[in-house]
Parts: C-alpha cells; sequence; structure tokens
C-alpha cells in the first residue's frame, strides 16, 4: 500500500523527466544528422567565450559523470532487487526502487549532456568529428540503438517496478534489468572505443612483446577495420577501469544521496532506512574501490607499451603532480571509507570490542598514506635542496620509488579488509569450538602476509625493474587478494551459525559520518575529473595521436593549476544538478507525507 | 596527579610525532626533511588523531571537554584568560613574521624524468623509435663474453674523460664539478634512476643533453651537454652498458614497462 | 658441589669471555694501521676504481688523466705529495690510506671513505706501494708535530714576517693569493703546469687545511711540485746569528777575501753545516742514524719548526677552512635598498654589507672548445638600490692580469674578463622555463661584457646561445670600474633600474631576477667557449619592507579575539539549552 502510493505521487516528477529525456534524444538525433554534412571545408570553429577545449571538456566531463551514475546505480538496483527477492525483505526491493528513481532524473540529464557534448564537438571540430564518424560511421548507428534501447528498458523497468511484483513477472522486471545494465554497459564500451582510439591508434601485436602496430599509414590515411579501431590498445583496459570505477562511483553517489536524506530526516524510520541505505552505497563503492587500483595498474601498463613517451609523461612528467593528489585523494577515500566502518560499528552493541584495535590501525594506514603520497621529486626551496644534499632525501626519497607504493597500497586495503571484518563480527559470537583457533590462524595469515608484502617490497629497491614488474609486484597482490579470499573463507565459516548478541541499531550514527559519505563522493568526483584530464591530455597536442595533430589555438596542454580549476568548477555544476535530483526526491516525497507510513517492519530487522 | 585528559595525551602525541620528524628523522637519523613533506605528514597525523577520536560520540565528547571547559567553564577563569591573550599574540607574531620576512627564492617544480621524443636519433640520423631500440651491444652480455668486456671497458674509458667531473669517481653525482650546477648531476647508484628506463632513453639524454629537453622539462636548467657533438653512436652505447654493469643496476627492458 | 664449581667457572668466564670478544677487534684494529701484503683483490680494486686516472701501471697515465690538471699521481716514483715524513721521504701507510679517504680538495681526486671499506683502503694501500720499488724496508722520520706554537696574533705577526722574508710571495703573491711573480711559468717534476696554492682558499688545500696540516707541507715540502721543503731554505744546524754571520763572510769573501781568522770562523761554520748535510743525506738515503745523530739533528731542526709553525698560524689567519655556501637559499644575493646616492668602487659603504654572496664557478665542458680545468673558480657579488640606479661590486681571484696578448698553444688573443648574464624576460612562475644557461638558446640572455684591457667599460650584449652574442647597436648609460690587485679583480657596476630597451633586462624590487657568470681567465688559455661558467643563480633587490606589516598582524589577532570569543558564546549558549 505504502509502495503504491509513493508511486503515484511521482507521477508528475517522472512526466519531467519523460520529456527531458525525450529533448535529449532529439538533440543527438538533430545532431546525427550534422555528421552527415560534407563539413571539410572548416577545421575549427571556436566557440565563444571559454573557447572550444573548455567548452567540449566541461560539457564531455559532466556526461560522463552522469553517465558513470546510471550505469553504476542500475548494477546494483537489479542485484538489491535480487536479493530482496530471495530474502522477501521489502526494504532492499524499496532501496532499488529509490536507486533507479535517482536514475532517472540523472539518465534524462546525461541525456541532455551528451546531445550538448555533440553540438560542441561538430560545432567547434568539425574536421575531427568528420574523421572519427569516417572511421567510426557504424558504431555511431549503433550508439543511437543501444541509447534507444537503454532508454525504453530503463522507463520499463522503473515504470514497471510497482507493477511488476508478481511471482513470474518480478523475474520480467530483473530481466529487464539486467537488460538494462547490458544497455550501459555496450555504449560505456562503445564511446570508450572512440576516446581510447584517440589516444591509442594501434593495436597490439603478438606476443610476447605485445608492440604497438598502428592504424594508419604514413599520410595518416586509416588502414585498419573497424573492429580493430574499436580493440585499440588501450580499449580492454579502459573498459574494465572505467566499469569497475562507475560501480564504486555510483555506491558513493548512493551514499551521498541518502546521507543527504540521513541529515535531513525527521524521523527515527527515516534515519534508520536511509542509514542503512547509505552503508549500502558505501560497501558498494568500497567493492569498487578495491580493486580499481590493479584496474589501475594495468591500464597504466598498457599505456607504456603502446607508447614509452605517453608513460613517461604520465608519470614521471608532464602528469606526474596529478598523481601526487591522486595520491592524496584516494587516501582520503581510504581513511573516509575506514573512519564510516568504524562508525558503523557504533550501532552494534558489542562492536566496542575491536576498538582497542583502532589506534594501530590507524596508525598502519596513515604511515601507509604517507609513504604512498610522498612524491619521488620533492617540493623544495634552494635551501633545502642545499641541507639535504640535492634533490633526493636519503630516507623519504625511498619512498617515492613504485616499490615502495606498491606495498603500501597492498597493506592500506589489507588493512581496509580488516576493518570490515571486524564491522561484520560486532555484535556477534561464534558459535564453532574452534573459535580461538581460528582468529588465531586469521591473524596469523595477516601477519605473515603483511610480513611477506614488506619484505618484497624492500627487496624490490634492490632487483631488476622486470623482475620487480613482472614477478614481485603480481605476487604482493596476489598474497593481498588470497588473504582477503582465505580469510572472509575461514571467517564465514566461523561465523556462520555465530550467536547475535545484539541487533544493528540503524539510524544510530553520528552525523559526522553523514558528512564523511557526502565527502567520499565528492572525492570520487573530483578524482575522476582529474583522470579524465590525464587521459584525455596525454594526446597532448594530437586529435588522434600521432595521426592528426590539433591545429588550432586551444592545441596546448593545460597546466595543473589551470586543470585543477576547469575540475573544479566541473563537480560545482555536477553538485548542483545532483543536489537538485536529489532536492527533487526530498520535495516529491514531502509532498506526499500525509499520514506517517504504517509499515513499522520496513525499517527494522537485520542486516 | 591528575589523569591526563584525552585532549591533553593527543597534544602530547602531535607533538612528539613532530619532534621525531622534525629533530629525529631530519637530525640525528638522516638529514633534514623538507617543509612542504614535514607540513604533509603532519596534516596526515593530524587527521588520524582526529579520526579516532571523533568515531564515538563520548569519545569526541570527552576529547572536546576540556576545550569546551577552558571557552566557557567559570573555574577555569585563569586559563582561559591566558590562552585569550596568548592565542591573538602568537596570531599576531606569526603573522608579523609571515609579512615582514625576506622572501625565499621561488622553489623550482623539478620534472625529473621528462619524456623522450618517439624517434630516438643521432645527430640528424634516425635510429628507430624511442621504444623499440635495444643498445646494439648489450647482447654480446650472453653471446661473447670478451667481446662484451671490451665494450664495457671502452664505456669506462669514455666515462671518464667526458662525464666523471660531474658525475663522480664513484657514479654517485659527485664529481669535482657538480656543486657548481643545479639541478645536480644525475646519482647512478640511486635505485630510482637506471632501473627505471630503457637505454633508449638513456642514449637519447645522453646524445641531446639539456638542450635537448622538451619543453615539459622545466626548469630547463640541465647542464648536460650534448654529447653527440663529442661522442661517437657507439662511444654511447658503451657508455650506458659501463653505467649498469659499474652500479649493477640494470636498465629496463621494453617488455618490462611499467606505470 | 661439583655443580656449583661449573657453575662459578660458568659465572666468572662469561664476563671474561664477553670482554675479549669485545677487545679483540680493539687489538686487531690498532695493528692494522700497517698495510697488508699486496693482494689480488686490492689489485682488481685498483683497476676498477683508481686505474682510469692513475693508469694500470700506476703511471698516473689513465684514460683520463690528459685533461685533469693537477694530473693524476705517478706512483712510480715515490713522489708523494702529502706526507707526515720529512723532506724527501716516502710516506708511511697511514699517509697514503689518509689521502684515498679523505681525497684531495681543489683536485680531481675523490674522498673515498664513503664509498669503500676500511679493508679496501689498506689493500688500495698495499697494491699503490708495488708500484715503487723503494718502500721495502725503509721506517722513515715523521715530523714531529709535538712542539705546536698555538695560533695568537703575535705568531700570525712572525708567520707574516717570515712569508716575506722567505720569499714565499715570489709564488703565492704578495698577499697570498697565489698570484706571485713566477706564478704562470711553474711546472712539477713531470713538466705539467702547476699553480702555487691560492692561500685565501684553505678549502683547495690538497692535504687539509688544518694548522698541523700546513705544518706538515712547511717541513716535508711537496714532492714533485716546485713548493719547497722548508729545511732547504735555512742553514740547517747554524743559529740565525751563525748563518748571518756566514752570509756577511761569504760577502766579504766575494769583495776582498778573507782574514786568517774569519776563514777559520767559516771553516768551522762550513764544517757544522756539512756534518748536518751528510745527516740529511742518510736521512734521505733511509739509512740508520746514530743516536746522537739523531739529537743533534732534532735540536737543529728546532728552531725551523718553530718558524714554521708561525707560517702555518699566518697562512691559517688569511682565509676559511670552509668554502662558503653558494648564493642560494639564506645567502641569496639580495641587493640593499639605500636612500640617495649609490656608492662608487672604493666607498666604505660596500663594508657594511657583510658577507658577499658566493657564485661558484666550473669549466665550461658543453660546448667545443672545452675548459676541463677552470683556474677562476667563484664571483662574488654585493649590490645596493635606490630610486633609480642598483649598483653591483662583484670580485674574482685571478692569479694573473692578463691583457689582451697571443695564447702560447694557439695563437689566439686570450686575455681577461668576466661577463654577467641575466634573462631578457624573467619567468613568471615555476614552469615558466629560463634560458639556457649557457648564454640561452631559444630564450634570449642580456649579458654585461667586462673585458680587461677597457676596465671602466661594460658592453651591452644579447646572445642566443653560447656563441650567438651580439652588440647592442645601442649601449644604455652603464658606468663600470675594474681594477686587479694582489690576485684578485674588482669590478664595479652601475646602471639604472628600467630602461627603455625591450633587450635589457628590467630590475623590479621583489622580484627573483636569475643571475649567471662566465669569466676568463687568459693565462690559463681562456678564450671564448672555453672558460668557468655558473648555473643560473637568483637574486632579488630586497624591498623596502612595507606598511603591511603593522595592517595585517593586528587584524588576525583582533579576528581571533572575535572568533575566540564567539566559540565561547556559542558553546555557553548550547550548555544552556
Amino acid at each position: 500500500m505504502y509502495l503504491t502510493k509513493h508511486s503515484s505521487m511521482n507521477q508528475s516528477k517522472n512526466r519531467l523527466y519523460l520529456f527531458l529525456g525525450l529533448l535529449a534524444i532529439y538533440l543527438l538525433l538533430t545532431v546525427a544528422t550534422v555528421f552527415a554534412q560534407d563539413v571539410t571545408d572548416t577545421e575549427y570553429r571556436p566557440f565563444p567565450k571559454i573557447g572550444s577545449r573548455s567548452a567540449a571538456w566541461i560539457a564531455a566531463q559532466l556526461h560522463l559523470l552522469f553517465g558513470s551514475f546510471i550505469l553504476g546505480v542500475p548494477m546494483f538496483a537489479v542485484v538489491i532487487e535480487f536479493v530482496g527477492m530471495k530474502t522477501k525483505d521489502k526494504r532492499y526491493d524499496k532501496m532499488a526502487q529509490e536507486f533507479i528513481k535517482l536514475c532517472m532524473g540523472a539518465f534524462s540529464t546525461t541525456a541532455l549532456m551528451g546531445g550538448v557534448l555533440v553540438f560542441i564537438l561538430i560545432w567547434c571540430y568539425p574536421k575531427v568529428m568528420n574523421k572519427m564518424t569516417g572511421i567510426f560511421g557504424p558504431t555511431m548507428i549503433f550508439y543511437v540503438f543501444l541509447f534507444f534501447g537503454e532508454t525504453f528498458t530503463l522507463y520499463l523497468y522503473s515504470y514497471g517496478w510497482d507493477r511488476m511484483q508478481g511471482r513470474v513477472s518480478k523475474l520480467w522486471h530483473l530481466f529487464l534489468g539486467v537488460l538494462l545494465n547490458i544497455f550501459g554497459t555496450a555504449i560505456m564500451f562503445v564511446s570508450n572505443a572512440w576516446l581510447t582510439y584517440q589516444t591509442s591508434p594501434a593495436i597490439m601485436g603478438p606476443k610476447p612483446e605485445h608492440k604497438a602496430i598502428p592504424l594508419h599509414d604514413e599520410s595518416g590515411q586509416f588502414i585498419g577495420t573497424l573492429w580493430q579501431a574499436v580493440n585499440n590498445y588501450t580499449w580492454m583496459p579502459v573498459n574494465i577501469h572505467r566499469l569497475i570505477g562507475n560501480v564504486a562511483f555510483g555506491g558513493a553517489i548512493v551514499g551521498a544521496y541518502a546521507a543527504f536524506r540521513f541529515l535531513a530526516a525527521k524521523t527515527q524510520e527515516d534515519k534508520a532506512h536511509y542509514d542503512w541505505m547509505g552503508y549500502t552505497g558505501n560497501f558498494i563503492a568500497l567493492c569498487g574501490l578495491i580493486p580499481l587500483p590493479f584496474a589501475g595498474y594495468w591500464l597504466g601498463r598498457e599505456i607504456y607499451m603502446f607508447n614509452q613517451t605517453m608513460g613517461i609523461n604520465m608519470m614521471g612528467s608532464l602528469f606526474s603532480w596529478l598523481f601526487i593528489i591522486q595520491a592524496v585523494m584516494i587516501g582520503v577515500l581510504f581513511i573516509g571509507a575506514n573512519y564510516y566502518l568504524w562508525s558503523g560499528m557504533t550501532r552494534i552493541a558489542g562492536g566496542e570490542i575491536y576498538t582497542r584495535f583502532r589506534p594501530y590501525m590507524i596508525a598502519i594506514i596513515v604511515l601507509s598514506i604517507a609513504i604512498w603520497m610522498t612524491p619521488r621529486t620533492l617540493i623544495l626551496s634552494p635551501k633545502e635542496i642545499a641541507a639535504m644534499g640535492g634533490p633526493n632525501h636519503p630516507l623519504v626519497g625511498l619512498f617515492g620509488l613504485m616499490t615502495a607504493k606498491n606495498t603500501v597500497v597492498n597493506i592500506i586495503i589489507l588493512t581496509t579488509f580488516l576493518s570490515f571484518l571486524f564491522y561484520r563480527r560486532s555484535g556477534k559470537t561464534p558459535t564453532v569450538g574452534w573459535g580461538k583457533a581460528g582468529n588465531i590462524i586469521i591473524a596469523a595469515i595477516f601477519g605473515s602476509a603483511v610480513a611477506a608484502i614488506v619484505t618484497i617490497g624492500i627487496v624490490g629497491f634492490k632487483v631488476a625493474t622486470g623482475f620487480r614488474v613482472n614477478v614481485l609486484t603480481p605476487v604482493q597482490v596476489l598474497i593481498a587478494l588470497a588473504v582477503m579470499i582465505l580469510v572472509a573463507a575461514i571467517d564465514l565459516v566461523m561465523y556462520r551459525k555465530a550467536m547475535r548478541s545484539s541487533e544493528i541499531n540503524w539510524g544510530q550514527m553520528t552525523d559526522r559520518s553523514q558528512y564523511v559519505l557526502i565527502l567520499l563522493a565528492i572525492t570520487f568526483t573530483s578524482l575522476m575529473g582529474l583522470m579524465g584530464y590525464a587521459r584525455s591530455g596525454l594526446r597532448e597536442a594530437w586529435h588522434i595521436f600521432g595521426v592528426m595533430p590539433d591545429t588550432s589555438p586551444d592545441a596546448y596542454t593545460p597546466l595543473l593549476a589551470d586543470a585543477v580549476n576547469v575540475i573544479a568548477i566541473i563537480i560545482v555544476i555536477f553538485f548542483a544538478l545532483v543536489g537538485f535530483i536529489f532536492w527533487l526526491g526530498l520535495w516529491g516525497d514531502k509532498k506526499k507525507e500525509g499520514p506517517p507510513p504504517v509499515e513499522a517492519e520496513a525499517s527494522t530487522g537485520d542486516d | 596527579m591528575q589523569k591526563l585528559s584525552l585532549f591533553t595525551k593527543c597534544l602530547i602525541i602531535f607533538v612528539v610525532l613532530w619532534v621525531f620528524l622534525r629533530f629525529f628523522i631530519g637530525g640525528v637519523w638522516s638529514v633534514p626533511l623538507p617543509a612542504s613533506v614535514i607540513s604533509m605528514y603532519l596534516g596526515l597525523i593530524l587527521l588520524a588523531i582526529l579520526v579516532h577520536v571523533s568515531v564515538e560520540d563520548d569519545r569526541f565528547r570527552e576529547f572536546l571537554r576540556p576545550v569546551k571547559e577552558t571557552l566557557a567553564d567559570d573555574s577555569r577563569r585563569t586559563r582561559r584568560t591566558v590562552l585569550f591573550v596568548l592565542i591573538p599574540l602568537v596570531m599576531l607574531g606569526f603573522t608579523f613574521s609571515k609579512v615582514s620576512t625576506k622572501a625565499d627564492p621561488p622553489a623550482a617544480l623539478r620534472t625529473a624524468h621528462p619524456a623522450p621524443p618517439d624517434e630516438l636519433t643521432y645527430r640528424d640520423k634516425v635510429i628507430g623509435s624511442t621504444q623499440e631500440v635495444e643498445n646494439p651491444f648489450r647482447h654480446l652480455e650472453k653471446d661473447d663474453k670478451e667481446a662484451f668486456k671490451v665494450h664495457v671497458d671502452n664505456g669506462r674509458r669514455v666515462y671518464y674523460q667526458n662525464c666523471f667531473y660531474c658525475h663522480g669517481d664513484d657514479l654517485d653525482g659527485e664529481g669535482h664539478f657538480a656543486h657548481g650546477f643545479n639541478p645536480p648531476p644525475a646519482n647512478f647508484q640511486d635505485p630510482g634512476i637506471i632501473p627505471n628506463f630503457q637505454e633508449s632513453f638513456f642514449f637519447w639524454r645522453i646524445s641531446k643533453g639539456g638542450p635537448g629537453l622538451p619543453p615539459a622539462a622545466t626548469p630547463w636548467d640541465s647542464a648536460m651537454p650534448v654529447w653527440e657533438d663529442h661522442l661517437t653512436e657507439e662511444e654511447i652505447w658503451d657508455v650506458i652498458l659501463f653505467l649498469s654493469e659499474y652500479t649493477g643496476y640494470r636498465p629496463r627492458t621494453f617488455s618490462e614497462a611499467e606505470h | 658441589m661439583k655443580k656449583r664449581f661449573y657453575k662459578n667457572i660458568f659465572l666468572i668466564s662469561t664476563p671474561g669471555l664477553i670482554l675479549l670478544l669485545a677487545v679483540f677487534p680493539i687489538i686487531v684494529f690498532a695493528q692494522g694501521k700497517q698495510a697488508p701484503a699486496a693482494s689480488e683483490a686490492g689489485k682488481a680494486l685498483y683497476e676498477d676504481k683508481c686505474a682510469h686516472c692513475h693508469g694500470i701501471e700506476g703511471a698516473g697515465d689513465g684514460s683520463a688523466a690528459e685533461n685533469l690538471l693537477p694530473r693524476p699521481r705517478d706512483f712510480t716514483r715515490g713522489l708523494y705529495k702529502i706526507r707526515s715524513t720529512e723532506s724527501g721521504q716516502l710516506p708511511t701507510d697511514q699517509d697514503l690510506f689518509d689521502i684515498i679517504s679523505n681525497g684531495m680538495p681543489g683536485s680531481s681526486m675523490p674522498a673515498w671513505s664513503k664509498i669503500l671499506t676500511e679493508d679496501e683502503h689498506w689493500q688500495l694501500v698495499a697494491h699503490i706501494k708495488t708500484f715503487h720499488d723503494g718502500f721495502e724496508g725503509v721506517s722513515p722520520r715523521l715530523i714531529d708535530v709535538s712542539g705546536k706554537v698555538p695560533y695568537s696574533e703575535e705568531s700570525v705577526a712572525k708567520g707574516e714576517e717570515f712569508y716575506t722574508t722567505l720569499g714565499c710571495a715570489d709564488c703565492h703573491g704578495v698577499i697570498g693569493r697565489g698570484d706571485g711573480t713566477s706564478a704562470p711559468d711553474l711546472t712539477d717534476e713531470w713538466g705539467f703546469r702547476t699553480w702555487p696554492a691560492n692561500l685565501w682558499q684553505p678549502w683547495t688545500f690538497r692535504g687539509g687545511a688544518t694548522t698541523e696540516d700546513i705544518f706538515k707541507r712547511f717541513i716535508g715540502g711537496i714532492a714533485g711540485s716546485p713548493m719547497p721543503s722548508f729545511i732547504s731554505s735555512f742553514r740547517l744546524g747554524l743559529t740565525d746569528d751563525e748563518s748571518a754571520r756566514m752570509t756577511e763572510l761569504e760577502a766579504k769573501m766575494d769583495d776582498h777575501g778573507l782574514s786568517e781568522a774569519e776563514e777559520e770562523e767559516y771553516a768551522a761554520l762550513e764544517e757544522k753545516l756539512f756534518m748536518f748535510e751528510d745527516i740529511m743525506l742518510k736521512v734521505e738515503e733511509g739509512e740508520e742514524l746514530a743516536p746522537d745523530e739523531h739529537t743533534k739533528l732534532d735540536t737543529a731542526l728546532k728552531p725551523i719548526f718553530e718558524k714554521s709553525w708561525h707560517l702555518a698560524n699566518y697562512v691559517k689567519s688569511l682565509g676559511p677552512e670552509e668554502q662558503p655556501q653558494a648564493a642560494v637559499g639564506d645567502k641569496v644575493l639580495r641587493s640593499q635598498y639605500r636612500a640617495g646616492a649609490l656608492p662608487g668602487m672604493n666607498d666604505e659603504a660596500w663594508n657594511e654589507l657583510q658577507n658577499a654572496s658566493y657564485f661558484p664557478l666550473v669549466g665550461q665542458i658543453v660546448i667545443d672548445p672545452r675548459q676541463f680545468n677552470p683556474s677562476i673558480d667563484a664571483v662574488t657579488a654585493k649590490s645596493f638600490y635606490n630610486d633609480n640606479e642598483i649598483a653591483f661590486l662583484f670580485t674574482w681571484d685571478d692569479r694573473t692580469k692578463t691583457l689582451p696578448q697571443a695564447d702560447d698553444e694557439t695563437g689566439e688573443t686570450v686575455e681577461d674578463a668576466l661577463a654577467i648574464q641575466f634573462p631578457v624576460k624573467i619567468s613568471e612562475g615555476p614552469t615558466d622555463p629560463k634560458p639556457y644557461f649557457i648564454w640561452g638558446g631559444r630564450r634570449p640572455v642580456y649579458l654585461w661584457s667586462w673585458k680587461v684591457a677597457e676596465p671602466s667599460t661594460v658592453t651591452e650584449m644579447n646572445a642566443k646561445g653560447i656563441d650567438k652574442a651580439t652588440v647592442q647597436s645601442t649601449q644604455g648609460p652603464i658606468q663600470a670600474e675594474g681594477v686587479y690587485k694582489d690576485g684578485q679583480y674588482q669590478l664595479w657596476v652601475k646602471r639604472s633600474l628600467t630602461t627603455e630597451d625591450r633587450n635589457d633586462v628590467q630590475f623590479t624590487p621583489g622580484v627573483f631576477i636569475p643571475i649567471a657568470f662566465s669569466a676568463w681567465d687568459g693565462a690559463n688559455g681562456d678564450v671564448k667557449t672555453k672558460r668557468a661558467v655558473s648555473t643560473w643563480y637568483t637574486f632579488v633587490l630586497d624591498p623596502v619592507p612595507s606598511n603591511k606589516r603593522f595592517v595585517y598582524p593586528p587584524l588576525v589577532a583582533l579576528i581571533s579575539v572575535g572568533l575566540l570569543f564567539g566559540l565561547r558564546s556559542s558553546v555557553r549558549r548550547r550548555e544552556n539549552t
């Protein structure tokens, strides 16, 4: 009853979304017709005031941010819906639906931004777009179809939610959700093909060296096939990296939404609901965050292999400071995520027994982050150079090397995993006889893994780079992964029939922890903005790297300081829009507030 | 003795860690840490402390209690008066010293390892793609030890006739001309130099020197000569072999690329 | 009972054992002052670390030797500069160890202590000794440093007197900057050019700059170089009076012969002299001296040693032991504001500025022809400015004043000169590149060129590369004055802060302006690209402190007071509710 009422109140809002969505499609189609025109005579048209580069940049980044959101969120909406169906817990269903409602708002914005972007590109960079259309024409038509597919699936999925609650129709509904994700992922893969092609217009050569084989002849004429252009050197790594990133980003935005609603909530029930939602969002963000560095590592490696200059530019030269900022932000993410987990333990009676470990875990994480953040090239005044006897500090300078950084990343991840383990265990007592032995084994596994990772890290200073990159670093990662799997397995068995000494008091969270959730979302967004700048900036003054030079006045690579300004503007716009969408959610709900909801069980129960 | 409040404990920890960084690591153990690094570490330490005290409401309240008491409680009037005078005075002094001290010369942001061009050239001759060219004599290490030694010895000769003025007798960047340059000459004994780059990278840096640096390589102060004006192609490859033989560090090879 | 016995044994023996373990290394260490037998390890180490300069056979002819001055030592002759032994003797093993360990400041010999272990040092000592046969079974006479005269004004004054009377100034110059009249023509035992030490730069003393080090160089001489042992400057065995008398008699002998008494007197003196010459000969041959000979020699040496201590104290008084720190950080050159006219060259006002900023120079080895062995090591600078003008006072040490003349080897016209370099456009921000540090490239530099032939002229130039300098077509009004005195140039330059010329640098207070130098020493063959250069440094016209410092701090203090009270009332309010 509650649910039906809820959805009926949102109808006017949904109409607005539908209108916006259709408008976007209309725009896209208009633009697609412009594609067909012969535009070779004009190379560039300047965008007024802010210049073509900034205009395209802002539109592209906003489109991407909203796009990630609407790709990431449905992914776990489906999963949660499935969980709800299996456990018959209505709360899951309600939450999944709420996610999708957020999506609807974001979807039309994404489409709008996409339309604006295409318009800017075609207006400002006709020749480039002509070249790209020449190569990717068919995929663009495919893209439009996918987009239609996505749109209608989303509408069906969202509007059919309440209607399709029967035994069989729920399955169909779930199928729609899966289809939606397939469309979404395909859309991303297709558009990734275009932009990765701009960065790496080459395919991977045969094993073992995987040399880059260019797809253009000397005169810049395309000589490959469409599939080769799609499946270019960095396509798959970018796909995977973005896919995982979207999951994390979607989780973080949902977390921020939940936090926003939590802080605004008047009743204990609402608090409980949004607390739980925030927890789920953060959990998903964490699940995405943990494998993300590995995916990033792979992408970086591929960029190095495609073109060493590009690789060195990225890590050692032009963009190296960016990665210091990235390290700072990822540090914030990990500290924030842990903080949220620890805060979460306060709402479980019995969680406090793990508090005594916290100072040590904080110390380990902060020490690791300190090492990770320490740049290879320090910011120095001439006086300090003189005092150190050179630009490298004999001790701290070592932290700047990759082996140190790889080591601490693994340790940060393991520590975060430990926080989660403690969180899971809070308020539960294992009933198995070997509980104590199990704990000792887990402690031993952690201890020896950390010892092994650190030892390997130290050895890494001494050995040849090749051995380190190809053997030591993967071994470190494998150790970390193995520990997580092994410990999770032991822990699952140990706590399967655990005695629950207390329930989770959803809603009993500090406001501070909610601000942390919002901070996490902002940090994620900033990170994506920064990395977007790096990915695109790596081409330097090329539209298509090594093939089609950028001869416009905007060809320069902006300085980091300028880039940060643009990114800050993008983030402000993004959160203004997102805030508006959030507010719409709040506003819509408020209007429906008549008699207080009756279903008390909707906000209690265990996890 | 009165038990220390949580706030005081945190303050003590912070100060102790500061002393540790500034004076122990930066004095007793090693050379001074740069201010940028110290402030970054202190920021993290502060964050860690705040994280720890603010997770639970009770603890956070306990942490803030002395602060609140000092601010509002009548029994803390003396302390409050002292602090209310002292803090503005410290701020006054601090700002005054900031405003009136002479500006330090600007710190140079340095790009330590600029990216090489795609094409490796010697004088005007194209050798090949920077990422594919390998040292033509490297294979001798396996195939012909004697011939390899000849090349390394030649590299040794080249090094001590040309390079050691700056890069030092022991390849540690401390040659007798080193004090005259900024940035200082590369220290090949540093584990972050040789293992991180392919031999073609070294060929590029040696043959083109400071004047051949790309625009991104701020601050563009390298005193490295354009050695292709003085050395033959073979001599440059040989000296690269010598660098790695003498230090025991192996340059990276193409398939080992990483980020 | 028996158990207890063992326990006691154990109790007693454990500390003993520990003590033994602790003392053992000390015993071994103490005996390690003598080099071990030469070994294959030492040979291999020598070939890896030393041979590229000193040659595989130790003849000082390694591949790097050609471009080095001072030359790497030739070990085959057994001539060692830095010893703790008396003149004409071989060094001790410890001497060799110390040289390897400390290196030779002012030359290309680095200090190996950071790189090699102590054992490796000894292995090298042993190997180096194999290059010269004379080391077998000799026990050289050590220089006795027990009679050290403590540093005092008085001792310095005495030393200064000896400095003049003993003829030190011939090579080392009137006040010791190495600018003596014979300085340009000195060669060592192997015929290579050698410059007398600049006594104002103790950090370049090859054997160290402590008083003892200097003293040992006086007594032992610097073998292979023109620096003699002091002992040879005296009539060993004669007192000052006797020596003076002998000189007197010799003069008389040449003039009109000696009386019989005088001849006897002369013969007696001569006999005394011969006796000591015999003793010295024995010492040099490494023969054992009779005990009484030892005593006689020691007594005879004593007054010479004392004089040497005074002289060492005098040298010590000239310059700082450490090289001044380069003009970065704290030491950056700050031009001081001065209301009214700027001081001229010899104005006392320059002395108000305590330490001149120090800009180290090194050889230009980027572009041919290159200078591998620069003789000018640094330029120092002081500066004042007022509302319209800026004045600099530069100094640099040069052992020779070289007016334009043809170089002996190349025939090119060489002369002493200095060029002061600024960028035409001062870079904005840390990522804005400066011109190339040797006379620019794509980005031009602005130069003040001064040459010794026209000491009152500074020519304004622009350059876009080391050999691409052009004289500006319109020369702005720049005043300059250069003088050479006692081995040092001083150059005074004054220009207006701003000019109309777009190719000039403009001096703005508060802005850090890059500055660099090139210096030519004609006597060292410097010409065109062959010269000493510095990297970029920066200097600043120290701004007159602004009045902001009286505005902002009180403002900040006020705001913090406000904040504190605000916090307080908010806490109170919350506690009351």
